[in-house]
């Protein structure tokens, strides 16, 4: 048997006396869109700040691709192929949507010991980019803040999808957005599993993912009580699990 | 032609004036002075803003970075003048004659840049505010600089190479000049095309968003306010060419200029937005009217007042500027 993408195993995490997880594991297979659910302070923000490199497990080990890795920083983790689009800092407003894009992983041409930016394959990149993701944002010099939530969304996933991210998380990525711009992120899902990519869903509202899901992982209190596959269960049973928890 | 084109050439022309108002207050300003001021439309006058301005332009450059970072720097004169202090204190009192003359010039930017790199490593690396550490610096420095030297130290106890960009001439053109002209190319250079730039940009515009992307930016903000010291210590050099000497109190003071180019040039004070080339622009617009003010014989005081004025009123076109901007590149 193959081993799953990504695996959390055992993960613990204490804050000073308040032990936010208690020894959580997740696994995800390639092109599966896990919903990491739980109400506020289950410990699903902490549990994917501990793979993006943000915290440190207090204990337990986390494998990509069946191999153990130590993820110290954001940058450490993009290295490894897993980002992170947050729902409310996805984007630098006052920057264009490429320079959003390839922000600190810019192309570059050699021009003698310097790295130059080369601005006109970034664009080509991002025309390009976009139109695959059919994502309508005029230009590429369109400054991020002209651009509606879900097209903010957009971008992120883009530059999670050029740079060839294996894991993409996306934090709460309906909360604020319009109808359009909620279904317009749930298309980008779809493209990001035809791609093969594992997306976590976090969020804390089973109705919103329950579609786009293939399996739920509900948190409670930093415990995981309940991991299992869409076929084997029912929109009404998870929301029940989520109210007694 | 139809409706849109001349809709769209219309707006382009509205985005060219607006992001480049600088350049025309500099331009209106210039020929409003011309006429009224005699002396002012001379190439004399001319060259004596442009050397005003390359002198105190690194000052700016190095406010307008941190500024455009989301930081700032109260003690950015008092390291011009406490590195420029130290150099001149290294060869007129410490070793006199032991230190090969070439060397002050980089010793100037090594202090500033040590001094600048101090006041990053607590604002990047504390987490303390800009505002709060610089405002502690500046009294540390501004002191420091009268517990190193108590009288002017004259042209003939310094090396003549720290004294010779601010003061020495190619072709009748002060050799500052061609040192502000490449450096205006240099910095334009670094904050447009290499990626340190835009961590700078993206720090200054969304420091969570920075963070989350793995942008160190507690690093970025020391490299940026060392870069801010080096450009600080230049103009300290500059100056002491300038005024042939170094005096306890020089560059003392100049904080306000600083503030007030970056600001003019529509450097943002939030963070995220600015650009070199306006940073001169503010630069020698200020210095332009000062001078131009100067040959009217008005009162140094009624001129920083005026100062002042100038300041607010740059504030309030660039925030319509920026509305105005923002309503022309709103998709339609």
């Amino acid at each position: 048997m193959t081993s799953p993408l990504l695996k959390m195993e055992k993960i613990h995490k204490w804050f000073e006396r308040v032990h936010a997880l208690k020894g959580v594991d997740l696994e995800a297979n390639q092109g599966e869109v896990v919903a990491l659910i739980g109400d506020n302070g289950a410990g699903k923000s902490t549990l994917m700040h501990i793979l993006v490199g943000f915290i440190k497990p207090s204990e337990g080990n986390v494998y990509i691709d069946g191999k153990r890795v130590d993820i110290h920083s954001p940058s450490e983790a993009r290295e490894l192929g897993i980002e992170m689009v947050y729902q409310d800092t996805a984007t630098i407003s006052e920057m264009s949507v490429m320079e959003n894009i390839f922000l600190d992983r810019e192309l570059t041409k050699s021009f003698g010991p310097i790295n130059i930016l080369d601005k006109r394959k970034m664009r080509e990149e991002t025309v390009e980019l976009t139109k695959n993701l059919g994502l309508n944002i005029g230009t590429p010099d369109q400054q991020a803040k002209f651009c509606s939530g879900g097209e903010r969304q957009g971008i992120a996933i883009s530059r999670a999808m050029y740079f060839n991210a294996k894991i993409v998380i996306l934090d709460e990525p309906t909360a604020a957005l319009s109808l359009k711009g909620t279904e317009r992120v749930i298309q980008f899902i779809r493209e990001l599993k035809k791609r093969g990519i594992v997306v976590v869903l976090v969020m804390h509202d089973v109705n919103l993912v329950y579609d786009i899901a293939d399996r739920f992982i509900v948190l409670s209190l930093g415990q995981k009580i309940v991991d299992i596959e869409k076929e084997k269960t029912t929109l009404e049973e998870l929301r029940k699990v989520l109210i007694s928890s | 032609m139809n409706n849109k084109t001349i809709r769209l050439f219309l707006e382009r022309i509205g985005l060219f004036a607006l992001r480049n108002l600088v350049w025309f207050l500099f331009i209106t300003f210039f020929f409003v002075f011309s006429v009224i001021v005699p002396a002012f439309f001379t190439l004399e006058g001319i060259h004596f803003v442009l050397y005003v301005s390359s002198c105190a332009v690194f000052l700016v450059f190095g406010q307008a970075i941190l500024l455009i970072s989301g930081n700032l720097d109260l003690s950015i004169a008092q390291i011009a003048g406490l590195s420029t202090i130290l150099t001149s204190t290294l060869y007129y009192r410490w070793f006199p004659g032991q230190i090969p003359g070439f060397l002050s010039v980089i010793i100037v930017c090594l202090i500033g840049g040590l001094l600048g790199a101090f006041n990053g490593f607590l604002v990047g690396k504390l987490k303390l505010t800009s505002f709060l550490v610089t405002l502690a610096t500046y009294f540390i420095f501004r002191w420091q600089r009268y517990y190193f030297i108590e009288r002017t130290i004259m042209a003939k106890e310094l090396p003549g190479i720290f004294l010779f960009s601010g003061q020495y001439e190619i072709l009748g053109i002060k050799m500052s000049i061609f040192i502000m002209i490449v450096f205006i190319f240099l910095l334009f250079f670094l904050l447009n095309h290499i990626r340190f730039g835009k961590k700078i940009y993206a720090v200054g515009g969304g420091p969570s968003a920075a963070t989350r992307l793995g942008i160190n930016v507690g690093n970025t903000i020391i490299i940026a306010f060392t870069l801010s010291g080096v450009l600080a210590g230049i103009s300290g050099m500059l100056y002491a060419g300038y005024t042939n000497a170094v005096s306890p109190d020089i560059v003392d003071g100049y904080v306000f200029l600083s503030f007030a180019g970056a600001i003019i040039g529509v450097v943002s004070m939030s963070g995220g937005r600015g650009t070199i080339g306006g940073a001169t622009g503010g630069t020698l617009l200020i210095i332009m009217i000062d001078v131009g003010l100067m040959l009217l014989d008005m009162n140094p005081y009624i001129r920083l007042t005026l100062r002042g004025i100038f300041i607010l009123i740059a504030i309030l076109i660039d925030k319509s500027r920026v509305s105005l901007i923002n309503k022309i590149l709103l998709p339609k």
